[in-house]
């Protein structure tokens, strides 16, 4: 694939806003200057709404080509307020709010309603997986010509959603989180020493760590670059990075990136990266439960 | 490069397969009946897949002591049905497989918040991990035994055009050698009570386009398509996608603008993907959901690039707006419009309404020269796809 430019990144994270990793005041009241539509937005609808309209700032509303969203659960906090309302209320005289903003696309489409951005707008919704389908969606948006894909990933915890997790046995290496992540790609300017992604795959179904190792020299392979030059960022499976690192006699150690648990944690891994990285090519590997799998290569162009 | 249309596979409240779905097309026979297979009080007629969750895994030859979700086992039926008429193999190549839903497994999370709600420590827990719209995708892709890339779009009720695009890209893009793309919705309280709620929901049966309609009736089911490259196809294919697009109408969170901005771009752009005019769309699947908004928007929209001229016609009034999966179901009959000339009948059409000033085809017909079909999904948060499905020359 061709190289695509990450020239911007925001993240929103226990209320803490980063742009291209420095943190940076905000104030939702001037992002969203309507009181009654702020009102009704849910927490996660904020979260995301704020983060990506912070990313896209700087961008006229009609060059931007494409916005493309990623959520595992979308609008927990929506959907359970309208399935309680369903009981308490018998099914009669129900508010269509939290119907409405339950919906998965609602953050994208919020983006566009308040900016005016008629382009694609799409949102993937597929477990660990759901950032790399949104950024291999934008990749090729980018690819074919689009001038700027507005990426993001947005996920919120609820008691409800933290309880079941617990339960369900979600949690028993990791905190459960949540966060925004918003990012600007665009076609490469050679030259600029901008961040940039070189490769993204995906795979589906338990791996074994020499599996994994096969399929990571095949990617290093196929972008030219030799495998033991990588530096790693590992998100959630930390063992697998370290048995990595030994095996392909890495240079560099892998970069500790800090996990919590929720399903788009890859765009977090991403911002780390980006913001953290100093190697040439970085690789983040990322295992959702064992069935999730993804890597991203980053360069510099 | 050519992306040509291998397989069909669908399940509606009208039938459980392609064949049975054309046949009711063809007799005019619709779905809509009171809701039988979930509890609600709410008393609008809905087009449900007229099978139990039971009978729905024993056609399946699942076993029938675990827990499944409806979505999941709609989409196992009519995703298994266009893999085997493709006639391709999974194992030969890389194969993906693209799903959309609205609500995943909320048919069974519904039951589970019954028990959980009171005390978190309560409801089954086989009952909720189902919950999230990648376990069907997951689940469907695993029965079919497809290793290659999977993925879920959800975008409300333009999710399976948005499934379909997005399969014909990496076809494109060489990153899949073929795929199974399309959607799947299972009917469950949550959503007709949110219809319900947004006073969206016709008491009677629907009429798309009609002067009188009052709202929309909700069906549910599945749809899907294979697609390959032309000269990958193991059979002859039904025809080409030539055209897609997804525009935003960026007008209101669940409404249309009166100009149907976001459908004109959508139908536009899809033409200029396929390098088409409009005189070469021989004959338009509306969305036509049967809300006074909707329809009247989209007909706008359509007058605005075709004038009053192209034959057109919504199936809603025979399946039910089917959303997450209607694009899917739909994708299946207009792929089979070009293939055989079909035009399927707009039930319950009388008079026109003097504000669109368009009358719908009302009757079934056949052996037409169809060309190019244009076929149209519109969602909440503005989000409008068009597909166009095109004769192979």
């Amino acid at each position: 694939m061709k190289p695509i430019t990450i020239t911007k990144s925001c993240q929103l994270k226990a209320d803490i806003l980063t742009v291209n990793g420095c943190e940076e005041p905000f104030d939702f009241k001037e992002l969203v200057a309507d009181a009654s539509l702020r009102r009704r937005m849910s927490r996660i609808v904020k979260m995301g709404v704020a983060c990506g309209l912070k990313c896209a700032e700087d961008l006229p509303s009609d060059s931007i080509d494409g916005i493309v969203t990623a959520t595992g659960l979308g609008c927990l906090g929506d959907t359970e307020k309208f399935m309680e309302s369903i009981v308490v209320n018998n099914e009669r005289l129900l508010n269509p709010t939290p119907f409405i903003q339950s919906t998965f696309n609602t953050i994208g489409g919020q983006i566009a309603l308040l900016r005016g951005i008629h382009s694609y707008n799409v949102t993937y919704v597929h477990r660990g997986l759901s950032f790399e389908s949104a950024l291999i969606d934008a990749a090729m948006q980018v690819a074919d010509g689009k001038r700027n894909v507005l990426l993001g990933a947005v996920d919120e915890i609820t008691a409800s959603s933290a309880d079941i997790q617990r339960r369900l046995g979600m949690t028993r290496k990791y905190e459960l989180g949540e966060g925004a992540n918003f990012f600007v790609l665009n076609a490469t300017t050679p030259g600029s020493n901008r961040p940039a992604i070189l490769d993204i795959d995906t795979r589906s179904g338990r791996m074994t760590d020499d599996e994994t190792i096969e399929w990571i020299v095949e990617m290093a392979k196929r972008n030219s670059i030799n495998a033991s030059d990588l530096c790693i960022v590992a998100n959630r499976n930390a063992t697998t990075a370290d048995s990595v690192a030994n095996r392909l006699s890495l240079k560099n150690k892998p970069l500790p990136f800090k996990t919590c648990e929720y399903h788009t944690l890859s765009a977090q891994a991403l911002d780390f990266a980006i913001n953290n990285s100093t190697a040439n090519n970085t690789l983040i590997i990322s295992d959702y439960q064992g069935i999730n799998h993804s890597l991203i290569l980053l360069g510099r162009i | 490069m050519k992306i040509a249309v291998t397989g069909l596979g669908a399940v509606s409240g009208i039938g459980l397969n392609v064949s049975g779905n054309v046949e009711s097309l063809r007799r005019k026979r619709h779905g809509m009946a009171r809701p039988q297979f979930f509890a609600t009080e709410l008393d609008v007629p809905v087009s449900e897949v007229k099978l139990s969750n039971a009978e729905l895994a024993k056609c399946l030859n699942l076993n029938a002591e675990r827990v499944y979700s409806r979505t999941a086992l709609l989409g196992l039926m009519a995703a298994r049905e266009a893999l085997t008429d493709s006639g391709i193999s999974t194992d030969k190549m890389r194969v993906g497989f693209i799903s959309s839903t609205s609500v995943g497994g909320m048919d069974l999370s519904e039951v589970f918040y019954n028990d959980f709600r009171t005390d978190h420590n309560r409801g089954r827990l086989r009952m909720v991990s189902q919950h999230d719209c990648g376990s069907s995708t997951e689940f469907i892709a695993n029965q079919l035994g497809i290793k290659g890339f999977q993925t879920t779009v959800s975008t409300a009720c333009s999710s399976a055009g948005n499934a379909i695009m997005l399969g014909a890209r990496m076809l494109k893009h060489n990153m899949l050698d073929a795929v199974i793309a399309g959607g799947t919705d299972a009917l469950c309280k949550f959503t007709l009570n949110g219809f319900n709620s947004l006073m969206i929901l016709d008491k009677e049966h629907c009429r798309p386009f009609d002067a009188t309609r009052a709202g929309l009736n909700l069906g549910e089911g599945a749809g899907y398509i294979v697609m390959q490259r032309y000269e990958d196809a193991v059979r002859e294919p039904y025809c080409l996608l030539t055209g897609y697009a997804n525009a935003n109408d960026a007008y209101h969170q669940t409404g249309c603008s009166p100009e149907g901005n976001g459908a004109f771009k959508s139908m536009s752009e899809a033409m200029t993907v396929a390098s088409l005019q409009p005189s070469d769309i021989d004959y338009i699947n509306v969305h036509g959901t049967a809300t006074p908004n909707n329809d009247l928007s989209e007909a706008t929209a359509i007058r605005r690039i075709f004038g009053d001229s192209v034959p057109f016609s919504s199936v809603k009034a025979f399946i039910g707006h089917t959303l997450g999966a209607s694009e899917g179901i739909e994708a299946v009959y207009s792929a089979l419009s070009v293939k055989n000339g079909y035009v399927y009948p707009n039930l319950n059409f009388k008079s026109v309404d003097p504000n669109i000033g368009l009358s719908p085809e009302t009757e079934f017909a056949e052996g037409r020269n169809i060309r190019n079909v244009l076929s149209n999904a519109f969602g909440f948060g503005g989000n409008d796809t068009s597909l166009i499905f095109s004769k192979i020359d």
